[in-house]
């Protein structure tokens, strides 16, 4: 089996080659066909792959597998292969990006129906999905690497899909830029791997790591720079503000990379190097306050959004918040587990929210909208199932894998806890909002807009089904001990674990105060709904008074901590006044001493020439002192 | 001496040409005599060189080398001045006339092997220039031009006499083996003080004539002032040969004392090319421009003087070679552009890719020859 | 035609038979020529051994006396950039508007591309100057001859300003001429020679100058933006295409070997130069509204880390340094053209008129978007196999090699920043009023565009094949610097 690993990502990437280069010709269900189809058909063989590695550790093997396909870099004795490792960590990333990655495509047969970039888009979601399998299926860090810019380069076409918007196409560089930058510290990690390690393989960087000692600097400076990578990549404070930015594309993309697969990179990046996290202590707490500083920021300006897809983008950089705090305290189980559930769960409310702006006729405000419940109530079934979900409200998915990240926080800090139960608040609160300005309530946009409200077709809607029982039952995996549950999931995916578990205390938490944590966050997130339903549904609030309230936390808030001006003004600024005096004194000073001495040998020429007067007498005057010289030179010389 | 008597007898034979007004035939029976020049150098080419007529003159390679460059230069000048002179002049066979003794005077030059034969060829070269640069009788440049060079050059070879008594002072010889013996087989120490100062005089002489600074100050009044095609010939013809006479007196016998004289040929060459070429950056007049670029190629050659050894003296010959081509050809070009537009500014030049690309082209790979580019030969001697 | 020398002789031939050809089919008659020496360039290829060191030598004695001889020859350092030249001269003549140029602009490329073939074979100090200048004459008269705005003077400059240079140069080659001990220009003989210190100092500037100006490195660098700007695309695409190539060739044949003391010890200062200059260039990349600019100073920034990689004096920066220079060809010469093709249409080249060009000119997009993503270096494309072993290189440099990568590696977010908004400004957004006569592109200059997004995508994926030729002369150079330092 191992042998077919290369057959995962080639199939997309024909679908992208055939859709792309002939996508002028073929009509619109045959690249519906052949976009869904070999995406399909990817996560066929990730099926099979998976059973494979399950069958593997059922038996108590460790399940890799790997595949080399050819030496891509070789320099000296540096060397690089296209090799493909698949263990239990990659198999499950497998199945979602393509399980996910199929009905998203499915999803986009219908929603993309309509628009002339059709074909154009089924290529990029197909190359997107070839990326994000090189991302999750190289077995060294180059190879993950290119999937790694790669899948950057798919979010820059697709949010800049509708390019002719201008400030669609912004939102895409910025998106590229900013990523680049975490992109950078990716490259240097890589460097600083090489010289200590040399090699880039997984097997042999994290082989030698786990040999070394607690807190090593080498070690150090790694993990921060991926670290640096992994908040470019998965929008973490600082580099967070290009995911709302880039609500700018389709829905279905929003869906796809920017909530299900590409941003949780991040995570999957460092749940594969646990090990030399684990051995730099630093590099943790500083993983888990940036962590939980995003989780609860990102979940603060969600509050006063209006946008539903911006709501969603900021609800997606707070949970990867939480991830990353998961990641910080040391629950990498736990953070996996909330990329899973959180792929189900924001994927679900993504193509949710697609469906209702579907139905809008593009609109997106949720103050125009309102009482949909009746015209979509598919939509709003599975919405509301999604929201349960991510507030964290059992047995939904979401409060199973929130719930062990915030157990281990506790453990590793309390102060975390309470940051992340705020965060976890907060979430509840926006989640319910946006689901009763959307759903409840009359309707408050136009009555042409009224007039073509309608539930999706049905590749939409199996869509929204699927996800929205993945939604509910996704907890599963992972059930703790406390209930009774056997920690599948921790357990699947042990080996990859493991190193860092030899190293680490063992997480414990007594029974009682697991069952007291689980009781305050959910009562609370139901207190949260309900206060919720209260402010939105009770006391039927009409959009302008939604906007009326301003206190300062709300202005706060609403302007997104005015993260983006300040950017604006600490360094998109100064860097354009820097390049503004570079071009002048490129001009003037560098070039301008060339011209200098150029002009200085013209000027010395015609000095010279004046002293050509024509007068016989000034000549010889001259020679009789070049004379007087000469001789002045022949007594000095002897 | 074939040559020399050659030319000689062509200059006296050209001067009845004149006389009996066939002006058509000057020119050919000139080409024939130098053709015929060039044989008679041919022929001493694999004998033995001793010095003859009492030591007077010697024949070896380097003077059979240097005499054949000089007169194919000086054929190529003449060749081109057939429509030239007749515009300007009413006594050509003069002007033909002229040129041959004044080449008479670089072959002696080339070939000298006692200062006095060295004495007599460069006033014998000089002599006729004198009148050549002044042969327009009626423009007055060409008077003024005439004069100064004569004054110039009178003063100039007072100090080349000079030196030359200065060193037979030291001597007791004029005679280069002899010199040679002297410097070989004193001590250093021991050398008169005459002797060096002879050095320095006659350094001082030759580059007057080679246009070194700072005895460069007549050359573009006077390349100016002087017909065109006079021009030609004194910035190539008499240029190499006075090199040729000046590297044959360093090497021959000045060598063993390099100490004394390098650091001010160094200086000399260095002002020199600095002068050249700053100086030709500046002007606007194609002439005075190519008067200032061979100020600099003279700084060039002193250069080959200087790394004196083996190859200096086949660098100069190629160099010599190289630049007097290149020289040829931008005033043979410059010559045509004058007859067509009548002046010899710059601005004349502008736009002559398309009226006439092949004489646009000759004259670029003139100018590059002498910028040093290469592919045209300037490189190579520029070593 | 085993004969190196035939390689050389063709473009000459073909040089002068194009004076003469004055219809219309110039340049189809320059295309069909210069495409015969493609295939007079693949035998050698294909029988080219990378650990046999130097081969199909050829040596014909030009000036006895003076020990001057045309010896060329081949080796791992040499070979890929006369794929180069000769690969791309026939894709430079494609974009050419075959009705604007007629026989003698062809003959100039042509020619040129003799001298660049010299350069890049020489084995003789005397043939490689030689063929420096060669190649500096027939650019000299393209870009006065069929270049725009204020060409004449911008010209002179970029001629003074670089022949200038080279005069260093040539006196260094004459001063080493000096000091072999039989009288030689063969590069053998120099790179035998063992210098004291204070004369590997001077030749080192003396050579550096030569090469500084030529790539150009910072602060030698200002001829080139209005060089760029006013030359014609094809010449503009032979300049950084090809020519610039000259100067990191020179440094690893000639410099390094001749004078590694000199480099140890005005290396780390150089470094600092090539690694300024890639955040000064890129910056001042940003604020142009010229499109040609912005790619004439990003270039500046690309061949400051290639000069970076090859001081940083390891396999790796070399190695990045021998493959991006080829990368750095192929990307200039598709930006360059995809900017003419876009000035062609619609008559100018400013970002402030330009935009919305994909809505018009889809194929344009995608070739244009390939050759950018190229040029910042992404994986998978050609210029990330570069760029990643040319930071590894500056990463590995003996001293500060950390500081080197990180302000080197800026490159990787300020050349997106600059080319993504040349690509947007361009490309994104409403189609503007001066984009509205843009055309699609079609015919041959599709095959262009897909033969050089070819080769980006393929370089990135196998760059193997190159780098193996190259890397046993690489090791053997390094391996004689180390000899001569030690």
């Amino acid at each position: 089996m191992n042998e077919l690993i290369w057959i995962v990502p080639l199939l997309p990437l024909l679908g992208f080659v055939f859709i792309g280069t002939l996508r002028n010709f073929l009509p619109h269900w045959l690249v519906s066909l052949i976009g869904c189809g070999t995406v399909l058909a990817a996560f066929a063989a990730s099926i099979t792959l998976f059973g494979e590695v399950y069958r593997a550790r059922m038996v108590g093997g460790t399940g890799v597998m790997t595949q080399e396909l050819f030496t891509w870099i070789s320099v000296s004795d540096f060397q690089v292969s296209f090799r493909f490792l698949v263990d239990p960590l990659s198999a499950i990333m497998l199945l979602i990006v393509t399980g996910i990655g199929f009905l998203i495509h499915l999803y986009s047969t219908s929603y993309m129906h309509k628009d002339p970039g059709f074909a154009k888009f089924f290529s990029y979601l197909n190359l997107f999905i070839f990326f994000m399998l090189l991302l999750v299926l190289g077995s060294n860090y180059l190879v993950m690497f290119i999937g790694w810019e790669g899948v950057g380069l798919c979010s820059y076409l697709l949010i800049g899909f509708w390019y002719k918007n201008t400030n669609y196409a912004k939102a895409a560089k910025k998106a590229f830029v900013m990523n680049r930058i975490g992109d950078l510290g990716f490259l240097i990690a890589l460097f600083f791997m090489i010289a200590h390690f040399g090699t880039l393989e997984f097997a042999g960087v994290l082989g030698q790591a786990k040999l070394m000692v607690s807190g090593d600097v080498t070690l150090l400076i790694i993990t921060l720079l991926l670290f640096v990578a992994a908040t470019g990549k998965s929008a973490q404070i600082p580099l967070f503000t290009w995911l709302p930015d880039a609500m700018a594309g389709p829905t279905p993309v929003s869906a796809l990379i920017h909530a299900a697969t590409m941003v949780t990179a991040g995570i999957y990046m460092i749940a594969r190097s646990n090990i030399m996290f684990t051995l730099s202590p630093i590099t943790m707490q500083v993983i888990a306050i940036v962590g939980v500083a995003t989780a609860v920021v990102a979940a603060f300006i969600a509050l006063t959004q209006n946008d539903i897809k911006k709501v969603l983008a900021y609800s997606t950089v707070s949970q990867l918040g939480y991830m990353f705090l998961g990641l910080g305290v040391g629950a990498f189980t736990g953070a996996f587990f909330h990329v899973l559930t959180h792929a189900f769960f924001k994927a679900l409310l993504f193509l949710g929210a697609g469906s209702v702006i579907h139905a809008m006729s593009d609109e997106q405000d949720m103050r125009k909208m309102g009482g949909l419940r009746k015209a979509l109530p598919i939509a709003f079934a599975t919405m509301l199932i999604g929201t349960i979900a991510i507030a964290g409200i059992p047995p939904f998915a979401g409060f199973f894998s929130k719930d062990e990240i915030l157990a281990y926080a506790f453990v590793e800090n309390p102060i975390f806890w309470v940051l992340g139960l705020a965060g976890a608040l907060m979430t509840a609160f926006y989640m319910f909002r946006l689901l009763f300005m959307t759903f409840s309530g009359d309707f408050r946009g136009t009555q042409l807009q009224k007039s073509h409200l309608h539930e999706s077709p049905w590749p939409m809607t199996v869509a929204l089904i699927i996800l929205a029982v993945l939604s509910v039952l996704g907890g599963m995996l992972n059930v703790p001990e406390a209930l009774q549950g056997h920690h599948w999931l921790a357990n699947f995916l042990s080996p990859v674990f493991a190193d860092s578990a030899a190293v680490s205390v063992p997480f414990h938490l007594d029974h009682t105060t697991e069952y007291l944590l689980m009781g305050i966050s959910t009562v609370a997130a139901l207190a949260m709904a309900l206060l919720a339903y209260k402010r939105y549904v009770k006391s039927e609030a009409r959009p302008e008074q939604l906007t009326t309230d301003r206190g300062l936390l709300y202005r706060l808030s609403y302007h997104k901590l005015y993260v983006d001006e300040a950017y604006a003004m600490l360094i998109t600024k100064p860097l354009n006044n820097l390049a503004d005096i570079f071009k002048k004194v490129d001009v003037k000073l560098v070039d301008g001493l060339v011209n200098r001495v150029g002009k200085g040998f013209l000027s010395a020429g015609n000095g010279i020439r004046h002293l050509q007067t024509g007068h016989v007498s000034f000549y010889i005057f001259m020679m009789v002192l070049g004379v007087a010289g000469i001789m002045l030179y022949g007594l000095i010389a002897n | 001496m074939g040559a020399i008597i050659t030319l000689s007898l062509l200059a006296i034979l050209l001067l009845y040409l004149g006389l009996f007004k066939a002006k058509k035939a000057l020119l050919p029976v000139t080409l024939i005599g130098l053709v015929l020049a060039v044989g008679f150098e041919w022929y001493g080419w694999d004998k033995i060189a001793e010095p003859q007529y009492s030591g007077m003159v010697l024949f070896d390679r380097y003077a059979i080398a240097f005499s054949i460059l000089c007169i194919f230069i000086a054929g190529l000048v003449l060749s081109l001045s057939k429509a030239y002179f007749k515009a300007i002049s009413e006594n050509v066979a003069e002007y033909y006339t002229l040129i041959l003794f004044s080449l008479v005077g670089a072959l002696l030059v080339c070939s000298y092997h006692n200062f006095a034969i060295l004495f007599i060829g460069i006033e014998v070269m000089s002599v006729a220039l004198y009148i050549l640069v002044g042969i327009r009788k009626k423009d007055r440049a060409s008077n003024e031009a005439a004069l100064k060079y004569f004054l110039m050059g009178a003063f100039s070879t007072g100090f080349l006499l000079f030196g030359i008594t200065l060193m037979y002072g030291a001597t007791g010889s004029f005679d280069l083996s002899e010199l040679q013996q002297y410097v070989r087989n004193t001590p250093d120490h021991q050398i008169s003080p005459l002797f060096f100062g002879g050095i320095l005089l006659m350094i001082v002489g030759l580059c007057f004539k080679v246009g070194a600074a700072p005895f460069h100050f007549w050359t573009p009044d006077v390349y100016d002032g002087s017909p065109i095609l006079v021009t030609a010939y004194m910035s190539t013809v008499v240029k190499v040969a006075s090199f040729a006479g000046f590297l044959r007196l360093f090497s021959m016998v000045l060598i063993p004392l390099d100490g004394f004289w390098e650091p001010l040929l160094l200086t000399i060459a260095i002002i020199t090319l600095f002068v050249g070429n700053i100086s030709a950056l500046v002007q606007s007049s194609f002439k005075r421009m190519l008067a200032y670029s061979s100020i600099a190629h003279a700084g060039y050659m002193l250069f080959a003087i200087l790394s004196i050894g083996n190859l200096s003296p086949s660098a100069i010959l190629t160099y010599g070679f190289a630049y007097s081509l290149a020289s040829v050809v931008a005033f043979a070009a410059l010559i045509l552009v004058k007859r067509q537009i009548g002046t010899d500014q710059f601005e004349s030049f502008n736009g002559l890719a398309k009226k006439n690309p092949f004489l646009a082209v000759a004259i670029t790979i003139a100018m590059l020859s002498l910028a040093g580019i290469p592919l045209t030969a300037g490189l190579l001697a520029n070593l | 035609m085993d004969n190196l020398f035939s390689l050389l002789l063709l473009p000459l031939l073909s040089a002068i038979a194009l004076v003469f050809v004055r219809s219309d089919r110039a340049k189809w008659v320059a295309l069909l020529l210069s495409l015969f020496n493609v295939g007079l360039t693949l035998p050698f290829l294909l029988r080219f051994d990378p650990q046999g060191g130097i081969q199909f030598e050829q040596l014909w004695v030009w000036m006895e006396r003076l020990n001057v001889n045309f010896h060329i020859g081949l080796d791992g350092i040499s070979l890929p950039l006369v794929l180069l030249t000769n690969g791309l001269i026939p894709v430079i003549i494609a974009t050419t508007d075959g009705k604007r140029f007629k026989g003698n602009f062809y003959a100039l490329v042509l020619f040129m591309q003799l001298g660049l073939l010299l350069v890049f074979t020489a084995l003789d100090a005397f043939s490689f100057y030689v063929g420096w200048e060669i190649a500096l004459i027939p650019i000299y008269f393209i870009c006065a001859l069929w270049g725009s705005g204020d060409r004449v003077a911008t010209n002179l400059k970029f001629f003074i300003y670089t022949f200038a240079g080279s005069i260093f140069m040539l006196i260094g080659i004459i001063y080493l001429y000096q000091q072999t001990p039989v009288r030689s220009f063969e590069w053998t003989a120099f790179t035998a020679l063992n210098l004291p210190d204070t004369a590997q100092h001077w030749i080192f500037w003396a050579f550096f100058l030569a090469f500084a100006i030529k790539i150009p490195i910072i602060p030698f660098h200002t001829w080139q933006p209005n060089t760029y700007v006013q030359a014609p695309a094809a010449g503009t695409m032979l300049l950084s295409g090809i020519m610039l190539k000259m100067g990191i060739y020179g440094l690893l044949r000639w410099l390094l070997p001749i004078a590694p003391l000199g480099v140890f010890e005005y290396g780390t200062l150089v470094m600092i130069l090539c690694v300024v200059g890639i955040v000064y260039a890129s910056l001042i990349a940003f604020r142009q509204d010229d499109a040609k600019r912005v790619i004439a100073y990003s270039s500046i920034a690309h061949v400051g880390l290639i000069a970076g990689g090859v001081f940083s004096l390891t396999i790796d920066g070399m190695q990045g340094a021998m493959i991006q220079m080829v990368n750095h060809g192929i990307s200039a010469v598709g930006l360059f053209f995809v900017i003419d093709l876009i000035e062609r249409h619609t008559g100018s080249r400013s970002l402030s008129t330009l935009g919305g060009l994909a809505s018009r000119a889809p194929k344009l997009a995608i070739a244009f978007l390939i050759l950018v993503m190229g040029a910042v270096g992404l994986p998978l494309t050609h210029g990330f196999i570069g760029e990643f072993l040319l930071l590894k290189g500056l990463f590995g440099t003996a001293e500060y090699g950390w500081w080197y990568a990180i302000f080197g590696g800026l490159t990787l977010i300020l050349g997106a920043v600059y080319m993504l908004r040349l690509f947007q400004k361009t490309m994104l957004g409403e189609l503007s009023e001066q984009s509205s006569t843009i055309k699609d592109v079609k015919s041959i200059d599709v095959v262009i565009l897909a033969v050089l997004v070819l080769f980006v995508i393929v370089i990135g994926v196998l760059p193997n094949y190159l780098l193996q030729l190259s890397e046993p002369s690489i090791q053997n150079l390094l391996q004689q610097i180390s000899f001569k330092t030690a």
